[in-house]
């Protein structure tokens, strides 16, 4: 599903943000990236999301090279990876069916299917009926359960999230888990990126950490 | 694409709706510009049709002296015939002459007829070739004056080259200025959009990562930029019209009675589409360059 060959990243000449970092994950694994803060975890997302190009080496995934796309292919590839931020990133002057509705809408997708597929997602998250709220009036937990809605009205092969739980409590970050974790029951491929320890010992996934860039261990 | 101009539309005209007072200035100074490349325009042709009606006037006049023969008048004739600075020639004997002042000059008209008899001379008027140079006008003038029946020439062909070069001089100053106010105009919408693009920088990068396409991200600038620039046209045109309609009943009878061109005409509705059209390309070249780095 994803293979990461040699991949170096710099920002500035002798400063690696990521140093010859090669792993490889499965298709429908779920697999956390951890590390401290600083350790290249955003970073590799980024060059995962083809947010950014890697100073050197290759990301391939689903047998495609990221660095060889053209710029309609990446904006393509992004549609087909699920992307769940710390900070939710969702639109506040749009209602949370517009939010997961708007891209889909924009492809083209037939109005009635749409719905039917938000109000799905919706339902999956345990937002079911909250289709016309505002971003605003949801609380955090609920944001972020509307941003991972919003991955999941694409019906993606691989999600990717930085930082889930960052801005919420313990308990909702285990509710939060729950659902990836029910998400990668249905066969997509889950890459979490966190730096909450109890939380990945929760799980009892594999982890791939991250230090100064480089990968120290992969369990 | 249907939902990609609809959602366009929507974001477009919620963001005129959120900067409304920018946006204002920007149609403001959009209007201005058109109003003022319009205004020149429309001088221009105006200007045009009374320079085609000089020109189409005699350019010189030669009159015969009082009393002339039927001789004199042959020999004049025929050396306008001959000459080669002369391309056509047209007879106006004194009644003829009496009758077109009469015409043309109808507060003069009382006057003349309390005279006893016709103070006017009969007289030829001449079309110059296009391109007759001072010297062939000159030899033309004297070889004219050598057969001693012409009393005086009036050469207007000076005076008109004189006003037309004056008059482009005029026409390319304006247009300069349109231009310099257009372009002026382009730069405000430009920073206008660019501004709105910012304020929103947030939610486009969150919807570029996503994999909203480049044309659904730049989209609703364009559209933005070519509503505000359709408006600025649609209340320049409005505006010409109506110092049209104004300056024309100032000022419009005297110079038709002037030059005999008839009434003033505004711009076609060609060029009025045109400058329409233009104006909002212009907005959607703002739009586009305003969104164009990418998020």
């Amino acid at each position: 599903m994803i293979e990461v060959h040699s991949l170096s990243k710099s920002y500035r000449p002798g400063v690696h943000a990521l140093a010859d970092v090669s792993f490889t994950i499965e298709k429908g694994e779920f697999v956390f990236l951890t590390g401290p803060s600083g350790a290249g975890k955003s970073t590799l997302l980024r060059l995962l999301l083809r947010a950014d190009r890697p100073t050197s080496g290759d990301i391939i995934v689903n047998g495609r090279n990221l660095a060889r796309m053209s710029a309609s292919q990446v904006q393509a590839y992004r549609r087909t990876v699920g992307t769940v931020f710390q900070d939710f990133k969702l639109i506040p002057r749009k209602t949370v069916y517009d939010n997961i509705a708007l891209l889909p809408r924009l492809m083209g997708e037939p109005e009635t299917q749409l719905r039917r597929r938000a109000v799905q997602a919706l339902g999956e998250v345990g937002l079911a009926g909250r289709e016309d709220d505002r971003p605003l009036t949801l609380s955090g937990g609920e944001q972020q359960r509307v941003s991972i809605a919003r991955a999941l009205v694409y019906d993606p092969t691989l999600l990717l999230a930085d930082e889930p739980t960052g801005n919420l409590d313990p308990v909702l970050s285990l509710e939060v888990m729950s659902l990836f974790r029910a998400i990668n029951a249905r066969g997509t491929t889950v890459l979490v990126a966190t730096h909450d320890r109890a939380l990945i010992r929760h799980l009892g996934k594999r982890v791939i950490t991250l230090e100064h860039g480089h990968v120290t261990e992969t369990i | 694409m249907i939902a990609l101009l609809r959602y366009s539309l929507g974001e477009a005209s919620l963001s005129l709706a959120r900067g409304w007072r920018s946006g204002l200035l920007a149609i403001a100074i959009i209007a201005a510009a058109v109003f003022i490349a319009g205004a020149v325009l429309m001088v221009s042709i105006n200007v045009d049709r009374i320079l085609e009606r000089l020109a189409a006037t005699a350019e010189l006049t030669i009159y015969l002296k009082p009393g002339d023969g039927e001789r004199d008048r042959t020999a004049v004739g025929a050396l306008l015939g001959s000459h080669p600075a002369v391309t056509s020639s047209n007879f106006v004997g004194a009644d003829a002459a009496l009758a077109r002042f009469k015409r043309e000059l109808p507060d003069l008209a009382a006057l003349v007829g309390t005279l006893d008899e016709n103070p006017l001379p009969s007289a030829f008027d001449v079309r110059l070739r296009d391109g007759a140079s001072d010297a062939d006008t000159r030899s033309l003038v004297q070889a004219l004056q050598q057969t001693g029946a012409v009393e005086d020439v009036r050469y207007d062909r000076r005076i008109f080259d004189r006003l037309s070069d004056g008059l482009r001089i005029l026409r390319q100053g304006g247009f300069i200025l349109a231009a310099i106010i257009v372009l002026s105009a382009i730069v405000t919408i430009t920073s206008v959009l660019r501004l709105a693009y910012l304020q929103r920088r947030d939610e486009t990068a969150v919807l570029f990562l996503l994999g909203m396409p480049p044309s659904a991200i730049r989209g609703p600038f364009v559209v933005e930029g070519m509503l505000q620039t359709l408006a600025g046209a649609l209340v320049a045109v409005l505006l010409l019209w109506a110092a049209f309609g104004a300056v024309n009943a100032q000022v419009g009878p005297e110079i038709s009675q002037a030059f005999g061109t008839g009434a003033a005409v505004f711009l076609s509705s060609g060029l009025v589409a045109a400058l329409i059209v233009a104006s909002v390309l212009v907005g959607a070249l703002a739009g586009l360059v305003a969104a164009w780095k990418e998020p």
